[in-house]
C-alpha cells in the first residue's frame, strides 16, 4: 500500500488532462457534426443516402490503427494538405494536441451521426409538419422538436462519442505520437508502463480512466434524464 | 433547457483549456524566444557551464528504450537542466512512418537496423552521426514454476504453447533467424515474411499466439496465456520474480540485435537545439550511460 | 359549384383548388371552389382526401395546379409560385393531435406565437381559459387525456389565429362516447371562429353535422360537391350516393322518358317525373320503404326475407327481390338469371316493429318516387 502511495504522489498527471481535454473537445465537435450530418442524411436519397452512410461510418470500422495512418497520410507536413496548411495558416496537425483531438473526433464521429440518424427517422413526421403550420422556423423545430423528441437516441451517442474518445488509442498514436505532457493520453501511458511491468501504475491509471467514465456517463444520464419524463419505462 | 447541456459542455472543455493551456507547439514558442534573444555560443565541450539557453530536442525512442531513457534522460539534465527533452514512444516502425511523413524529430534511436537503414534511404539522417548503442540479447521465458519441458529454442516444440512476435516486429524476425540458424525452419532471404503458421507446422503443430509487439509477448507469458515467449533480455527488467528465464540465446543464432540511433534532419530547428541534440547523443553514447544501459540488461558490448 | 372563370378569380373570400399529384397507384386529381366558411370533404380512406389538405396547408407539394385562399395565391405551379407552410397562417389539426411531446401544455400552445414575452403569455393564458385547460398549463402531452389533448391542439391553433384552419381526421381514432361529446365540443369552440374550417373524415354523420359545403372524393377525384343538404338528399351521383350512405342501389336501363328497370333488383320503376337521359343508376336510402301487405300497388317489389340483423334500436332487413307468379305490369319476362339479384337492405325504427308483429312480413316493399334517387 505504501507503494501505491508513493506512486500516487510522484505521478505525472499530464495524461489525465490530455485525456479528459482531448475527450471534452472531440465529444463537442462530434455532437455538432454527426447531428448536422445526420440531419442531412435524412433529407436524401436511399441511394445517396446509403453511400455517404458508408463513407461516414468507415472511421468506426476500420481498425483504429489504419485510421491513424490515413489520417497521417492527410496531415503529413511533408504532403500537399499538411504543407498547406503549415506555410500558409501556421497549423501543425501531426506530433501536435490538436492531431489527438483530430484523431478522436474522427474515430468517434460515426457513433454519435448514427445514433442521431436513428433517432431523427424514428420520430414522428407530423410533428416538423405540426410545427410548420405554426409558422415556426425551419431551424426552431430542429433544435426545439426533434432534438428533443430525439432525445434518447442523441444522448446515447453522445454518451458512447465521449466513451469513445477517452479511450482512442490506435489512431491518436499514429497522428499526434505518444509525447508526454503533449499529446500523451491515458491509453498510450498505460500501454506503456505495463510494458515495464509496472502494474501498480496501470492499475492506477484504470482506475482513473473508469472513474472518470462511469462519473461523466452517469452525469450525462442524469442531467439528459430530466428531460426525459416522455419516455416510457417497458 | 437544452441550452444547458451545451453550456456545460462548453464549461468542461473551457476549464480543462484553461487548466493545462490549450496546446500550441512548445518547441514553436521556445524557437521564437531564442531568435528574439541574443544568440549565444554553444560551447563543444562536455560538462562545462553552458549558456543557459533554453532549448527542447525532440527525441524518438523505441517503446522498450523507455524507461532506460527516461533515468537517462534525468540524468542528463542534472548537468543540463536548460535542455528539455521531449521524448515520443511506439513502436520503431511507427516512429520511422511518422518522422517520414513530418514530425519534427532530432534523434531517432531504432530498435532494429532496418528502420534506420530506411530512413538513411529516404535521406533525412544527418551525416556520418549514426551509431550503435546497445546490443539486445532474445531470451526464452515462462512464467515462474510453470513446468514447462522447454530449456531453450533446441526443444522449443515441446511447449504446450508459444508467444511468438510476427515477422515484421524485430523480436518476431530475430527469432525467426535463430530458429532458421538451428535448422528448425526453412532458410529464407527474408526470415520476416515467414509466417507464423509456417513456423508452427516446422515445429509439429505447436500452438502459436502471434504477438504485434514485444509487450504484448510479455504480456501473454506473464498472465499465462501462452506457456512460453521470446523476448528480450531488457524487456524482462521489472519482472524478475514473475518469469524465469529459460535461455539466453546467443548471438550467433539471431544475430545482432543492434539498436542504433542517429542524428535526424531537422530543417526546424535551430543553433541551440541542433547543438543541444548532438550534446545529448554524445551523452548516450558516453560510459556514463553505458553503465546505465548495463542496470536495465542491455549488452553494451558494440562498436 | 359551377363559376364562370372571371367569377372565380373575382372571388375574394373562399377557397379554390385545383391540383394533381401523382399518388401510388392513382393520380389526385382535384378540383373545387366554395365560399362557404364550413367545407367538409367525404371520402373512403385512402381517396387522397388528407393529401387534399395538406397540399393546402403547403406541408405537401402537389404536382401541378394551383391553390388559392381568400384571394391569396399560396401555390401556382407555372407561375412558380409556393408560400411556405410558415406564411400560410393555415392551423391543421392532426389526427394524433401532434402536440410537442417534450414541451408543457403552455410552451405547444405558445409555439405559434411571436412577439414580445409577456404578450405571448398573456394569449397563452386566455387560450388556456377558453378551452378550459386550467390546471394543465404544466402538464406534458403525454399526461392528458385524449380530450384534453383535442382541446390543448385547438388552443395551440387558435393562439395564433389563423385564416384557414384544417382538421384532418380529427375523431377517427376515438371510441363512439368520446366521439359524440367531443365533436359537439368543436363545434361550440369554433362556433366563434370567423374563417374557413374544413373537415376532413369517411364518416359521414360528422360530416352531416358539421359542414355546409361538401366535396365528395373517390380515388383521387371529385365525384360531386355542393350544399350538404342537398348532396345528401339528392347525391346525383352513385358514389356520392353510396358515400352518403345509401345502402339500395341497381343498374338501370332506361324504357323511357317516364319508365325505367332496375335490373339488379328486377324491378321496373315508373315514375311522374321525367328520368334524365344520363341515368344508370338508381338509389334508394334503406330507411324509405313503405311495407305492404296483400294488394300489389305502383312501383312495388315482391321480397322474400333472406336475412336480418337486430340492432339495439332497429332492425336491419335483408330481403331478396321474387319474381311474380303472373306479372301484373304484362311486361314480358326477361329470363335474366335471379341469382344475379341484389339483396335490399331494409332498415326499420324500433317503434315501427309493431306492425310486423301483427302483420308478420309484407309481401311488398314499394319504392316511394319521392325517395328514388336518380344517379349517374
Amino acid at each position: 500500500m505504501g507503494t501505491i502511495w508513493d506512486i500516487l504522489n510522484n505521478l505525472d498527471w499530464s495524461p489525465l488532462w490530455i485525456s479528459l481535454k482531448t475527450g471534452a473537445v472531440a465529444t463537442f465537435i462530434s455532437f455538432f457534426l454527426g447531428i448536422y450530418a445526420a440531419r442531412k442524411a435524412v433529407k436524401m436519397t436511399p441511394g445517396k443516402k446509403a453511400v455517404i452512410d458508408g463513407i461516414l461510418t468507415l472511421p468506426m470500422v476500420l481498425p483504429p490503427t489504419v485510421a491513424g495512418f490515413f489520417l497521417l497520410l492527410l496531415f503529413s507536413r511533408r504532403r500537399p494538405l499538411g504543407i498547406l496548411l503549415y506555410e500558409n495558416f501556421d497549423i501543425k496537425v501531426v506530433q501536435t494536441w490538436l492531431g489527438c483531438v483530430i484523431a478522436a473526433t474522427v474515430i468517434a464521429f460515426p457513433l454519435m451521426y448514427r445514433n442521431a440518424r436513428a433517432a431523427f427517422e424514428q420520430i414522428d413526421v407530423n410533428l416538423v409538419y405540426a410545427g410548420r403550420t405554426l409558422g415556426m422556423s425551419e431551424m426552431r423545430i430542429f433544435w426545439t422538436v426533434v432534438i428533443p423528441s430525439a432525445g434518447p437516441g442523441i444522448a446515447s451517442g453522445t454518451i458512447l462519442t465521449f466513451a469513445r474518445a477517452l479511450g482512442e488509442y490506435g489512431a491518436t498514436s499514429m497522428l499526434a505520437g505518444n509525447i508526454p505532457g503533449k499529446t500523451g493520453t491515458i491509453s498510450q501511458k498505460i500501454a506503456m508502463v505495463i510494458q515495464d511491468g509496472d502494474y501498480a501504475t496501470a492499475g492506477i491509471w484504470v482506475a482513473a480512466v473508469i472513474l472518470i467514465a462511469l462519473a461523466v456517463i452517469i452525469l450525462m444520464n442524469l442531467i439528459l434524464g430530466k428531460r426525459m419524463k416522455t419516455v416510457k419505462r417497458w | 433547457m437544452f441550452k444547458r447541456v451545451v453550456s456545460s459542455l462548453l464549461a468542461v472543455v473551457m476549464v480543462g483549456a484553461l487548466l493545462t493551456g490549450c496546446g500550441g507547439n512548445p518547441s514553436e514558442e521556445q524557437k521564437s524566444e531564442s531568435t528574439s534573444s541574443e544568440s549565444k555560443e554553444e560551447s563543444e565541450a562536455e560538462g562545462d557551464d553552458e549558456a543557459a539557453e533554453e532549448t527542447e530536442i525532440q527525441v524518438f525512442i523505441a517503446a522498450s528504450l523507455n524507461t532506460v531513457m527516461t533515468e537517462l534522460a534525468e540524468k542528463y539534465n542534472e548537468e543540463h537542466p536548460e535542455v528539455k527533452i521531449t521524448y515520443n514512444a511506439d513502436s520503431s516502425g511507427t516512429l520511422l512512418t511518422q518522422i517520414e511523413e513530418g514530425y519534427e524529430c532530432d534523434i531517432f534511436f531504432s530498435a532494429a537496423q532496418k528502420q534506420m537503414d530506411q530512413l538513411e534511404e529516404d535521406g533525412l539522417v544527418e551525416e556520418g552521426t549514426r551509431d550503435n548503442v546497445v546490443n539486445n540479447q532474445v531470451v526464452v521465458v515462462t512464467l515462474k514454476d510453470s513446468g514447462t519441458k522447454v530449456t531453450g529454442l533446441e526443444n522449443i516444440e515441446e511447449a504446450a504453447s508459444f508467444a511468438l512476435a510476427g515477422g515484421s516486429v524485430p523480436v518476431g524476425k530475430y527469432t525467426r533467424q535463430a530458429l532458421v540458424n538451428l535448422g528448425k525452419l526453412e532458410e529464407n532471404e527474408d526470415v520476416s515474411t515467414i509466417t507464423t503458421e509456417q513456423v508452427s507446422d516446422a515445429l509439429g503443430g505447436l500452438e502459436i499466439s502471434e504477438q504485434d509487439n514485444v509487450s504484448k509477448v510479455l504480456s501473454a507469458v506473464a498472465e499465462a496465456s501462452c506457456e512460453v515467449g521470446t523476448t528480450y533480455y531488457s524487456d524482462t527488467y521489472g519482472y524478475e520474480d514473475k518469469l524465469d528465464i529459460l535461455e539466453t540465446v546467443s548471438y550467433d543464432l539471431t544475430g545482432n540485435v543492434i539498436y542504433p540511433i542517429a542524428r535526424v534532419v531537422n530543417d526546424e530547428a535551430n543553433d541551440a537545439q541542433k547543438a543541444a541534440a548532438d550534446d545529448f547523443m554524445k551523452f548516450i553514447l558516453s560510459d556514463e550511460a553505458k553503465a546505465v544501459f548495463d542496470s536495465y540488461y542491455f549488452d553494451t558490448d558494440v562498436e | 359549384m359551377q363559376r364562370s372563370n372571371d367569377e372565380r378569380k373575382g372571388n375574394q373570400m373562399g377557397l379554390a383548388v385545383r391540383i394533381k399529384k401523382k399518388l401510388g397507384d392513382f393520380c389526385l386529381d382535384v378540383e373545387f371552389q366554395s365560399e362557404s366558411s364550413r367545407i367538409g370533404i367525404l371520402g373512403a380512406s385512402g381517396c387522397g382526401k388528407s393529401m387534399t389538405l395538406k397540399s393546402i396547408a403547403g406541408i405537401e407539394m402537389p404536382d401541378q395546379g394551383e391553390i388559392t385562399v381568400n384571394g391569396q395565391e399560396f401555390y401556382h405551379s407555372d407561375e412558380k409560385i409556393n408560400v411556405k407552410p410558415q406564411k400560410r397562417k393555415v392551423g391543421y389539426l392532426f389526427q394524433n393531435y401532434a402536440l410537442f411531446p417534450t414541451m408543457t401544455v403552455a410552451k405547444n400552445i405558445e409555439a405559434g406565437l411571436k412577439g414580445p414575452k409577456q404578450e405571448k403569455k398573456k394569449r397563452v393564458d386566455e387560450m388556456i381559459r377558453t378551452f378550459q385547460l386550467e390546471g394543465l398549463k404544466d402538464r406534458l402531452p403525454g399526461e392528458l387525456s385524449g380530450g384534453q389533448q383535442q382541446r390543448a391542439a385547438l388552443a395551440r391553433i387558435m393562439a395564433y389565429e389563423p385564416d384557414v384552419i384544417l382538421l384532418d381526421e380529427p375523431f377517427s381514432a376515438m371510441d363512439m362516447f368520446l366521439k359524440d361529446r367531443l365533436q359537439q365540443e368543436l363545434i361550440e369552440m369554433l362556433s366563434d371562429y370567423r374563417g374557413i374550417v374544413i373537415l376532413v373524415s369517411h364518416n359521414r354523420d360528422e360530416i352531416y353535422r358539421f359542414s355546409e359545403e361538401l366535396i365528395i372524393m373517390d380515388r383521387g377525384a371529385v365525384v360531386t360537391s355542393g350544399k350538404t343538404k342537398e348532396i345528401f338528399a339528392n347525391p346525383g351521383k352513385r358514389e356520392a350516393a353510396r358515400l352518403t350512405g345509401c345502402k339500395n342501389i341497381s343498374r338501370i336501363q332506361r324504357l323511357d322518358a317516364h319508365r325505367m328497370k332496375a335490373l339488379d333488383w328486377g324491378a321496373k320503376l315508373t315514375l311522374q317525373r321525367e328520368i334524365p337521359e344520363g341515368t344508370a343508376y338508381v338509389g334508394f336510402r334503406a330507411h324509405e320503404f313503405i311495407p305492404v301487405w296483400g294488394e300489389r300497388r305502383e312501383n312495388c317489389i315482391r321480397v322474400r326475407l333472406a336475412g336480418q340483423a337486430e340492432l339495439p334500436f332497429e332492425k336491419n332487413f335483408y330481403l331478396f327481390p321474387e319474381k311474380e307468379k303472373a306479372d301484373s305490369c304484362g311486361e314480358e319476362e326477361d329470363g335474366e338469371e335471379r341469382q344475379d339479384m341484389q339483396n335490399l337492405c331494409w332498415f326499420l325504427q324500433k317503434d315501427k316493429w309493431r306492425m310486423l308483429e301483427d302483420k308478420g312480413m309484407p309481401d311488398y316493399l314499394q319504392f316511394r318516387e319521392e325517395q328514388l334517387l336518380l344517379l349517374s
